[in-house]
């Protein structure tokens, strides 16, 4: 009874996971340097709704990301970062960074060196179990995703818990949305909280005192919606940019939450995490645990650098002055990095 | 020829004489290319490389044409108004964000060819000079008009002004609905980073939520802001607003290390420094110093100056020390504190004893007066001589009490108070309903207490002090205190409303130092005054106290049979009884080492310390020092001490102590301690043997009989050496206590620790890290053995394919207070709760949470495992992952059991040793996300049981399992079709009371089908089914719920999104699982629709309504207004 079961079940599965629709392929986002809606729409018509992938970047990029300081060397052998999952900087250049490992949040100066640390293995108010993401809320509070206690907790500036923000098993919450599977987490400067739901890929928004405001998208293709939403990042005008591991779809919303562009990243996708960064200047970073990069785009969707070799990129932000902070997963290590330009041989 | 072949004749003609135009202009390229290129000479383009954080750059035209500026970077377009401003006058442009650094701005323009002057001078008529010759070519100056440039500076190379960037966001919300008034919410965040001038740096940010506006739209005061904080720094000064920290550490009497609330900035000049700030002081300093309690982690109480726990206390104001070590806050450090309630746990790093000696300081959130604090110090450092100063003023505002409101009759009690708060005692009785009555006890009147709200008198009492009050604590009552008359000045507590005192508190401090060769010189004097009670001029004689010491030390070095360097060094101070510092001169529990009791009065003391030290070239320290102290309380000590240090291959450690000392007018009057330690260590390659020893013992001046303990430790401990990449650690300890008895020392206690670490090497695929402490005390006779687990554990396992597996385990002895839950019969439908406590509203119960005094020993273990297997290699298949959760958090009274970090559900529901526990196991399956039908499957299930009550139990069971599969049948065509089941159960047990069980199935499916042909819309039709159905009954709920999703694009700058769903439900109306207020009832409809436009680039307005409509209640409707402006 219990093979005829299974086998039953394996051939709903091998039924049910036929080929995908065919995607037209589209110029890459190297050709295609504006990647605008306009043309996303295009090939949206035609087909997946966005650029084809490619598997590699092209060599031709005009900045290079550039090590610059050594934040925290390995904290995997010294014990003080073991999994960095979530990274926020502030104003004043203090790196946020939530340890997935050791179930806390970590404060640093602009030098890496730390200030002070808050939660611990647990359920309890200042406890913390799997931290994800982290952001800023506002310009001096602290946002942090407690993945496992299915909660945003709240903190100061100083690392010190304020409290819960938003309780994704109150029932409330629930009636009205369902299951929520928080996967990310990202903020704006006027404290509007988004988080990525995984359970049913889309974006809840809640304002700054933790009240459910809107949803953003949902199930599908087209730009608007996602596949496999996996991180978000919003700038400093409420523009949001979100990345999905299905497709590696990049697409940028404005502050309204309508789609303004959107392009794909190149490789396959894959099960690791992604993380994404967006700059003032609208430049967006995305890393890629799985790949081991981080790569740079402008905000229409063109490349402009690219970076390999890292252990598990799990969370990257900008810092004010410009540069980039990668945290890395698999050796602790909490790296800045200067975007410049690449120096062209003829000149 | 018809008239349509006529047209198509002169449409070839037509072309053909284009192509032959096109042909001779190809072939005549300087005719017909010249004429092409032409080009506006006035037009150009220029290209500015962005630099970083630099926001103004300066074309090298002036006079831009409105309109025919284009700017562009990284290939995008940037928008004027939004990206940046032009002063087209001066060519300047002004970015509005941080530019990309590395990117080149490319800047197309059109300007004036010659353009007029910026500004022109007036210059005034002067007649020619006769015989003036007009053609030299330095007329201006023969007539004496000074030459000036026509523009007062060069816009291309002096600074542009001050070059900041102003980011933030206001938020201005109003929700409003049918059960609600409108109530308004807002937020304001800035940040503003940049140079206000070259090397002038400024950062500043700034948050407010929720402050009520004024009539005119603006926050009331600055002090109405949450929080702000600006940072200003320049080549010799720094200056901060906000929450600031305020470190000295110079000399020893002015020291003082706070958080303030002010402004802070220092000054610096050569060899001068010097530091101003103001500040609303958050709290009073206080400093209680304990010893631990066997076993137990924490929570420790932090209390106020009369002994009140639970107080608040300022955030980062504590300092922790523990045997004289500072601790480091955090949870994943030494300590965690809760300033909300004032309670501290101390992690398991460092296991807590009942010989632990612990010092909490901390600042007690100030709820009397608004305090204020103001200091001022200069440091003046020329070569070898070094001179300081400092002044600390720190007062409360007397005119402006926080939580209490001083009557006339208050005002004359606190002035003839004097300092004494024993006297500062308000009114405490107000008739009307109260919980005492007065009776007639020996020809007087006191007050009985009569139970909650059952007499005619609310009384307050303060407590006065043993021997001063008449009454006395009597019972606990719903948490709180009843006192009982216990006769005129038998006890502790007096009717009455204790009045804070306002206190004024200075510091002048003066302090040098000098060096001149090998000679050091030291010195510092300080006087305070502390007036206790500035209402009142009683008691103020005693107000002024000064201190003073100096510190002569001299080195060199040694030659002959002892080479190396020595030194010798002599301290002298002289501290009166009336000196008051801001921070406690000496080290916690210091006064133990002279022979005084814990808690005596050490600060205020006459001592002389000699001390001299040798360190031979061969390595290690010898140190000797001897001293002479004599306490402002008669107490008169002498002190020796040894110490030896080296370090080494063969590492030594020793100590010698010795004092002895007499209280005068003491029955039992001397003290004492002698203490000596030793370590031997052997830094081998491959293992690190090491061997301690101490012995101590400490009397210290009593009137009743000898007081005293001794100590007697001995421990080895065995680590791998360098050589060894897996880093191992073992240790034993065997220690005893004994306490002073009679003549000599009885009742030893015997105590056993273990410690065994073990850490793998960095950079492996796998990573373990493992400290675990175990403890186990044997007291004397009969007592209750005490054991006690510290540990953690961290694994984390990771394979190539990308499989990996962590797990964390963290083990902890903590206490936990009792409760009771107490349920009052008050009537039927009186009350808000049912038989068990649950709050449904109305009821026929209320409900008392009784804290009894006192703390169980409670051990914890908490864990969380985590194994991911990702597969799939092909398009379909890439990405698929199945992953395994297990959390588990459990609290169990008394001593841990082996299985507890791996606990059952099974065992959290029926185990009644777990004061609380929690399991989730979870497992998860997304299979083939790339393909055309995604799978998702999940099990998992949630068991929490709740006995921190002694009387009552509640165990809730929540299992779920969800498959759904999500079809892409062409790029604007999905659907996701979801089954689920639910099954959940609850059971509540009071102790000699009643018990509530009830079980919920529940199961379902859901249908959505989404279309969306575009960015602009997005439409979805869903259909739900769901079933419920109360364990144990056939009676089933079903409820149909179906309706749409729409989602469409208002032309360029808005979207409206909207979903209405009808339900249909046929049985009876569904139930929640715990009995509560506000049952779900029956939804018959229910819609939301919400319109976001925006209005700018940078502000976007949205609304939204939501419309529930239960069967039998009013129609709900709530709404929300919002205006974001980002800028």
């Amino acid at each position: 009874m219990a093979a005829l079961w299974f086998a039953g079940v394996a051939a709903v599965i091998v039924f049910a996971t036929s080929d995908p629709p065919p995607v037209t392929a589209a110029a890459h986002p190297a050709a295609d340097t504006t990647g605008s809606l306009a043309d996303s729409a295009r090939a949206g018509a035609a087909g997946a709704g966005t650029p084809a992938p490619s598997d590699s970047l092209p060599r031709d990029l005009p900045f290079d990301i550039v090590s610059d300081a050594a934040l925290i060397a390995n904290g995997v052998a010294s014990g003080e970062l073991v999994e960095p999952a979530g990274l926020a900087i502030d104003a004043f250049g203090r790196l946020f960074v939530a340890d997935a490992a050791l179930h806390r949040l970590q404060r640093f100066d602009a030098r890496g060196a730390r200030t002070g640390e808050a939660g611990a293995l647990g359920s309890d108010l200042g406890q913390l179990r799997r931290p994800g993401s982290v952001a800023l809320l506002g310009t001096l509070s602290v946002a942090v995703l407690d993945v496992e206690n299915r909660r945003v907790a709240l903190f100061d500036v100083n690392a010190r818990p304020q409290g819960i923000l938003i309780d994704f098993d109150d029932p409330d919450l629930r009636s009205a949305l369902g299951r929520i599977e928080p996967r990310g987490l990202a903020s704006d400067r006027g404290g509007a909280v988004y988080v990525v739901d995984g359970e049913r890929d889309r974006l809840l928004v809640f304002d700054f005192s933790g009240r459910y405001t809107r949803t953003i998208g949902g199930f599908g293709d087209t730009p608007g919606s996602f596949r496999e939403l996996a991180a978000v990042a919003a700038s400093r005008r409420g523009e949001l940019v979100t990345v999905e591991r299905a497709r590696r779809r990049v697409q940028r919303l404005d502050a309204a939450g309508a789609p303004a562009a959107a392009w794909t990243l190149p490789g396959a996708a894959e099960a690791g995490a992604m993380a994404v960064a967006v700059d003032d200047s609208l430049r967006v970073a995305v890393a890629s645990e799985r790949a081991g990069t981080v790569t740079l785009w402008d905000r229409g969707g063109r490349p402009l650098a690219g970076l390999r070799g890292l252990d598990r990129p799990r969370a990257l932000a900008f810092a004010p002055g410009g540069t980039l902070v990668v945290a890395e997963a698999g050796n602790g290590r909490l790296t800045r990095f200067r975007i410049e330009p690449r120096p062209h041989p003829e000149r | 020829m018809s008239p349509a072949r006529a047209a198509a004749r002169a449409l070839l003609a037509a072309a053909a004489l284009a192509a032959a135009l096109g042909v001779a202009s190809a072939l005549a390229p300087g005719a017909a290319g010249a004429a092409g290129d032409v080009e506006d000479p006035s037009c150009g383009t220029v290209r500015l490389p962005l630099l970083p954080n630099t926001l103004v750059y300066v074309l090298p035209h002036g006079w831009i044409r409105t309109g025919t500026d284009t700017l562009r970077a990284g290939g995008t377009l940037w928008q004027p108004g939004a990206d940046y401003l032009i002063d087209r006058l001066r060519g300047e442009i002004r970015l509005l964000h941080p530019p990309a650094a590395g990117e080149t701005l490319v800047v197309s323009a059109c300007w004036l060819l010659q353009p007029p002057p910026l500004s022109v001078q007036l210059v005034p008529w002067r007649s020619v000079v006769p015989g003036h010759d007009s053609t030299a070519t330095d007329s201006a100056s023969r007539t004496g008009v000074p030459y000036r440039p026509a523009t007062a500076r060069n816009p291309g190379v002096s600074p542009g002004g001050s070059s900041l960037t102003l980011t933030g966001n206001k938020t201005l919300a109003i929700d409003f609905g049918s059960r609600q008034d409108a109530a308004l919410r807002q937020s304001l965040d800035l940040a503003i980073s940049g140079t206000l001038a070259p090397g002038v740096e400024l950062t500043g940010v700034l948050s407010d939520r929720n402050t009520p506006l004024t009539a005119g739209g603006t926050t009331q005061d600055l002090q109405s802001l949450d929080q702000v904080l600006i940072e200003l720094k320049a080549p010799h000064a720094t200056a901060a607003l906000g929450d600031v920290p305020l470190s000295w550490t110079d000399g020893e009497f002015g020291r003082l290390e706070r958080r303030l609330q002010g402004v802070r900035g220092e000054w610096n000049s050569g060899p001068f420094t010097a530091v101003a700030a103001a500040a609303t002081q958050q709290g009073e300093f206080h400093r209680i110093q304990i010893f631990g309690v066997e076993g137990s982690q924490g929570p420790y109480l932090l209390t106020d100056a009369v002994g009140t726990s639970g107080v608040p206390v300022v955030a980062g104001s504590d300092v922790v020390t523990l045997d004289g070590s500072r601790l480091t806050r955090g949870e994943g450090a030494d300590y965690a504190i809760d300033y909300e309630r004032g309670r501290v746990t101390f992690t398991n790093r460092h296991p807590i004893t009942a010989d632990s000696r612990i010092t909490f300081d901390y600042q007690i959130a100030s709820t009397s007066f608004r305090r204020n604090l103001a200091a001022a110090g200069a440091r003046w450092v020329e070569g070898p001589l070094a001179v300081w100063t400092r002044v600390i003023q720190e007062g409360d505002d007397r005119g402006r009490p926080l939580d209490v409101t001083f009557t006339a009759e208050d005002r004359v009690r606190l002035a003839l108070a004097g300092d004494s708060t024993a006297l500062a005692i308000g009114s405490g009785v107000t008739p009307g309903g109260g919980d005492y009555d007065t009776v007639r006890v020996a020809g007087g009147l006191a007050y009985a207490y009569a139970g909650p709200d059952s007499a005619g008198f609310t009384v307050l009492f303060a407590p006065v002090g043993v021997g001063r009050g008449d009454y006395a604590e009597s019972t606990l009552v719903d948490g709180r205190s009843a006192f009982r008359f216990v006769g005129q000045g038998a006890g502790s507590f007096r009717v009455g409303r204790p009045l804070p005192l306002p206190q004024s508190h200075q510091l002048v401090t003066v302090g040098m130092s000098s060096t001149r060769g090998p000679l050091a010189l030291d010195a510092e004097g300080a006087v305070t005054r502390l007036d206790r009670n500035t209402f009142s001029a009683f008691d103020d004689r005693d107000n002024t106290g000064g201190a003073g010491r100096v510190r002569l030390s001299m080195q060199g070095r040694t030659g002959g049979a002892l080479p190396g360097t020595a030194g010798w060094q002599l301290d002298a101070r002289s501290v009166e009884r009336r000196f008051e510092p801001f921070t406690p001169l000496e080290l916690p529990f210091a006064e133990e080492s002279w022979g005084l009791p814990v808690g005596a009065d050490l600060e205020h003391q006459r001592r002389a310390t000699l001390a001299a030290w040798f360190r031979p070239r061969s390595g290690g320290e010898l140190r000797v020092d001897a001293g002479k102290l004599a306490t402002a309380g008669g107490f008169d000590a002498w002190r020796r001490s040894a110490a030896w240090t080296r370090d080494g291959f063969v590492t030594t450690r020793a100590l010698l102590e010795s004092a002895d000392g007499s209280q005068r007018g003491a029955v039992f009057g001397e003290g004492g301690r002698r203490h000596a330690r030793g370590e031997l260590t052997l830094l081998g390659r491959w293992l690190v043997p090491t061997l301690r020893g101490e012995w101590d013992e400490r009397t210290s001046p009593a009137d009743t009989g000898r007081v005293g303990s001794r100590m007697r430790d001995a421990a080895v401990e065995l680590a791998s050496g360098r050589d060894v990449h897996w880093h191992t650690l073992a240790g034993y300890d065997l220690r005893r206590d004994a306490h002073a008895l009679g003549t000599g020392f009885e009742q030893p206690t015997t105590s056993h620790a273990m410690r065994f670490g073990l850490d793998s090497p960095a950079g492996r695929r796998l990573s373990l890290a493992l400290l675990y402490q175990h403890r186990d005390v044997a007291p004397p006779a009969a007592g209750t053995r005490t054991r006690s687990d510290l540990g953690s554990l961290r694994v984390r396992a990771e394979r190539k394919s990308g499989a990996t597996g962590t797990m964390n385990v963290e083990v902890t002895s903590e206490g936990e207070s009792r409760r009771v839950r107490q349920l009052v019969f008050v009537g039927q439908g009186r009350g808000a709760y049912d038989s068990l406590g649950n709050f449904i509203g109305t009821g026929d119960y209320d409900l008392a949470v009784v804290v009894t005094p006192g703390f169980d020993r409670v051990a914890r273990a908490a864990t969380s495992a985590q194994a991911a297997l990702p597969f799939g290699k092909s398009e379909r298949w890439r990405g698929s992952r199945l992953e395994l959760d297990f959390e588990t958090d459990v609290r169990r009274r008394g001593d841990l059991l082996a299985r507890d970090p791996v606990i059952s559900p099974g065992a959290v529901m029926g185990d009644p040793g777990l004061a609380s526990a929690s399991v989730v196991q979870r497992v998860t399956a997304d299979l083939a996300p790339g393909s055309a039908g995604a799978i998702f499957l999940r099990a998992e299930r949630r068991v929490t049981s709740d006995r921190t009550f002694e009387n009552f139990a509640q165990v809730l069971d929540d299992r779920t399992a969800n498959a759904r599969w999500r079809s892409h049948l062409s790029p604007a065509l999905s659907s996701e079709f979801e089954l689920h089941a639910r099954r959940q159960a609850a059971n509540q047990q009071l102790a000699a009371g009643g018990a509530f069980d009830r079980t919920l199935v529940e199961g379902g499916g859901a249908l959505q089908a989404i279309w969306s042909p575009g960015a602009r819309l997005r439409g979805v039709a869903s259909v739900e089914a769901t079933w419920f159905r109360p364990g144990g009954t056939d009676v089933l709920t079903r409820v149909l719920r179906l309706g749409p999703d729409l989602g469409v694009s208002i032309g360029a700058r808005g979207r409206f999104e909207g979903s209405v769903r009808r339900s249909f439900t046929s049985g009876p109306a569904t139930i929640d699982l715990l009995p509560t207020a506000d049952p779900l009832g029956t939804l018959r409809w229910e819609g939301n629709a919400r319109i976001d436009w925006r209005v700018h680039d940078s502000t976007t307005f949205g609304t939204s309504f939501t419309l529930r409509d239960h069967a039998g209640r009013r129609t709900q409707v709530t709404g929300r207004a919002e205006l974001r402006a980002f800028f």
